[in-house]
């Protein structure tokens, strides 16, 4: 069996990916520099460069992940993050107060800004995991790759599930950051996403959601952008289908009062 | 009365002068256009055209005269009453019943379709399909009734199996008493390239 994720990677993955490359690159550039300056060269060892692609990179996630997740913070830590970058140097190479001080004075900042905004940040990290999580077990057993996308919610049939059994459920999935709950007259939205920060939708249909009706009627809308995530083109009709079905089989276990097994299973999905 | 008929007689009973021209017929025995044309100071070919149009319609005699002259046509009114009556019986569709309703549909694949779903989210309210290329591509808007649009909520996706139109009415709780404006947004939307049928 195949263990690869269903999923294309995620975007904070590239964090780990980039740093680690910025150590190899600015072993490389030392490297460099020390065989130049053997050689006579009149330069520092410090690899320079290899700072600013850091800080190029920080400011550039920074902005992409502005324009992905709409969350202001996203670029504000980036662009922070990019100037230590290039404060970092200076730092080293400079023994003037001034160059210390709006060294540490940055990272204050980030660090404050990090503190006033851990909710969003912490927020919108675990959403976007369990929103992950979601995808892939609905997917888990679909192998059948044909397209089909649509923009048409999909009926997924009934829930069978009093109201109070319903409004207990979404607030157990939004306590546990695997879906934002809205409400909307007679329905309820349990909104989940892989783009869109669901810390800054106001409108559920903006995004994937499971809606469910006071009538017990269920219907699955997976939006375009999150569907794109699938590294193949999962039969659409089977995928909200199984996503019906997770969803019934998650409210099943809410009502025999095994919540437990709804963390797990979403933890176990590939 | 069809319905082609109802509209040139609608067309031209509701020009301004038409009372004017029905008058002066009603007062002479028999009128030529020229007659007519310089009585009510309009053009000679509008009432040439009006007096031709209720000839052909038979509310009007028309007699071929020779005056010294090339001959002409004098108008004379043969009815004193004009009902419009038009039977609408030829419009409803002719075949409701099985055959169409056995017609296997689902949705398109990149049809380019873009659906409105309803504030409660169980029917669609619109479709907006794109026509045409380039500079020439213009939006259509087809807004839908509430049977049409539970219809279409439950229209099978361009990945599943094809569904009868009786099978899909059945899942969205469609009354058959809809059936003729389903079958007519179907019609519309397999023209449109949003619905494909099985051949």
């Amino acid at each position: 069996m195949n263990n690869r994720s269903k999923l294309r990677m995620s975007v904070g993955l590239f964090y780990p990916i980039a740093i680690i490359s910025c150590y190899i690159l600015a072993i490389a550039e030392w490297g460099i520099r020390s065989w130049l300056i053997g050689e006579g060269m009149d330069i520092k060892p410090m690899p320079f460069f290899t700072y600013y692609i850091c800080s190029a990179f920080f400011i550039g996630m920074g902005i992409f992940q502005w324009f992905k997740y709409r969350l202001w913070v996203n670029p504000v830590i980036g662009i922070i993050v990019g100037f230590l970058c290039i404060q970092g140097p200076a730092l080293i190479i400079n023994d003037y107060f001034f160059t210390k001080a709006s060294y540490f004075a940055t990272f204050f900042i980030l660090g404050l800004v990090v503190i006033l905004n851990w909710s969003t940040l912490y927020g919108q990290e675990r959403y976007e995991i369990n929103a992950r999580r979601l995808l892939k077990l609905a997917a888990e057993q679909i192998f059948e790759t044909i397209d089909g996308f649509t923009d048409r919610p999909f009926s997924a049939g009934q829930i069978n599930a009093s109201k109070e059994e319903l409004l207990g459920f979404s607030r157990f999935m939004e306590g546990k950051y695997v879906t934002r709950v809205f409400h909307e007259d007679s329905t309820i939205f349990l909104a989940f996403s892989l783009n869109r920060s669901l810390l800054t939708v106001v409108n559920p249909r903006d995004v994937s959601h499971i809606a469910i009706f006071d009538t017990g009627t269920m219907t699955i809308f997976i939006s375009e952008a999150d569907y794109r995530q699938y590294r193949k083109t999962y039969n659409f009709n089977q995928l909200c289908h199984s996503l019906g079905e997770v969803v019934k089989r998650f409210m099943g276990y809410y009502q025999e009062g095994l919540e437990g097994r709804i963390i797990t299973e979403l933890k176990t999905a590939r | 009365m069809d319905f082609k008929q109802a509209a040139i007689l609608g067309s031209y009973i509701s020009k301004d002068y038409a009372e004017d021209l029905f008058r002066l017929l009603a007062n002479y025995n028999s009128i030529s256009a020229s007659e007519a044309a310089s009585r009510l100071e309009i053009h000679i070919k509008t009432a040439q055209d009006f007096l031709e149009a209720m000839s052909d319609l038979g509310f009007l005699g028309k007699e071929e005269v020779y005056e010294k002259k090339r001959p002409y046509y004098r108008y004379k009114l043969m009815t004193k009453r004009i009902s419009m009556d038009i039977d609408l019986a030829p419009l409803y569709p002719k075949v409701t019943s099985d055959d169409r309703t056995a017609l296997r549909i689902r949705e398109r694949k990149n049809a380019g379709a873009r659906f409105t779903t309803s504030r409660n989210n169980q029917y669609i309210s619109n479709v907006v399909i794109w026509i045409g290329k380039g500079r020439e591509r213009t939006e259509r808007r087809i807004n839908m009734t509430i049977p049409q649009g539970q219809f279409f909520f439950h229209l099978p996706f361009p990945s599943a199996d094809s569904l009868s139109i009786s099978a899909i009415m059945e899942k969205a709780e469609v009354d058959p008493a809809h059936l003729s404006e389903i079958l007519d947004i179907v019609d519309a939307l397999i023209e449109f390239g949003v619905i494909e049928k099985d051949e």
